[in-house]
């Protein structure tokens, strides 16, 4: 694990620590078991078919739960105020994703030492399936 | 057709014990190694209770209610086609950290139900379900908002 994170060593337009994943039915699988989420359209290839899909295709609470490591490896889980995910695009098994963010703003608020982060899940095409935003709420350095 | 008369209504409110081996179990899910998710003494020196609940862990509670499918059926109720619905978006506000041990208490309902026009036509309507988390001692801990949209 990284070295803990103080406010005072964040800057505007940071990077985020960012990597890739490439989906497969058994993520899919993984994560319907694991979140509960067994609506058809992910576990159900034959249902997806019989409403003119091609096959599952992956949840989008999947690959945004992934992202949440871009923010939790750099401020440190836990800091984690605000997390949101804009789903843009559907995630098909094969396809190859890049999580990655920047932080945007640092501000602090009501006694709190805070940072907004942009964030982004891409595909292999070079479009964003998630845009997300978090804030994370950091330490002192001085404390 | 979607039923407007739903919004802002409570359906529900349902227990979610924070269990240790679910939490293990989403980590894995979400390719997440980190031991704060699995290991209780590196918690404990991190200053929480015991393991961490992952980020957007929460969003797996209704996923836990009495219920075959929880999203169809909240789609069933309001009229929502499964074909032409997508989930927008969703949003997550943390009061505090939530660990292991705890037992949390759930307010869910649908919040807001608008329609917008769509960017290349045809009317959108958008259906937010917001659940409420709440503590043992009634605080609030976690609000989760998600936003499903037809097209029509």
């Amino acid at each position: 694990m990284p070295a803990e994170l103080f406010y005072e060593n964040v800057e505007d337009n940071d990077r985020l620590p960012n990597f890739d994943i490439t989906v497969n039915r058994t993520h899919i699988a993984r994560y319907a078991g694991a979140s509960g989420d067994f609506y058809p359209v992910h576990v159900d290839e034959e249902f997806c078919k019989s409403i003119g899909l091609p096959s599952v295709f992956a949840m989008g609470q999947m690959h945004g739960g992934m992202l949440s490591r871009v923010v939790t490896d750099w401020a440190g889980a836990g800091r984690v105020k605000k997390y949101k995910l804009r789903f843009k695009g559907v995630v098909w098994p094969n396809d190859t994703l890049t999580f990655k963010g920047n932080a945007v703003k640092k501000y602090q608020d009501n006694g709190e030492n805070l940072v907004d982060c942009h964030l982004f899940v891409v595909n292999q095409n070079n479009q964003n399936v998630i845009e997300g935003e978090a804030t994370v709420s950091l330490p002192l350095h001085k404390e | 057709m979607i039923n407007k008369d739903l919004a802002n209504t409570k359906i529900g409110e349902f227990e979610f014990p924070i269990e240790r081996g679910k939490i293990r179990e989403f980590a894995n899910a979400i390719l997440d190694p980190n031991p704060i998710y699995r290991d209780r003494d590196y918690a404990r020196q991190k200053g929480f209770s015991d393991v961490l609940m992952p980020v957007t862990f929460p969003v797996s509670f209704a996923l836990h209610m009495d219920s075959e499918n929880f999203i169809l059926e909240m789609s069933e109720k309001i009229g929502m086609d499964p074909a032409k619905s997508v989930h927008g978006e969703t949003e997550m506000i943390f009061h505090r950290p939530v660990c292991a041990g705890e037992t949390l208490r759930a307010d869910i309902g649908f919040g807001d139900i608008f329609e917008k026009e769509g960017k290349r036509g045809g009317k959108m309507t958008f259906v937010i379900i917001e659940i409420k988390v709440f503590d043992e001692k009634n605080n609030l801990a976690v609000v989760i908002k998600n936003t499903h949209i037809e097209k029509s």
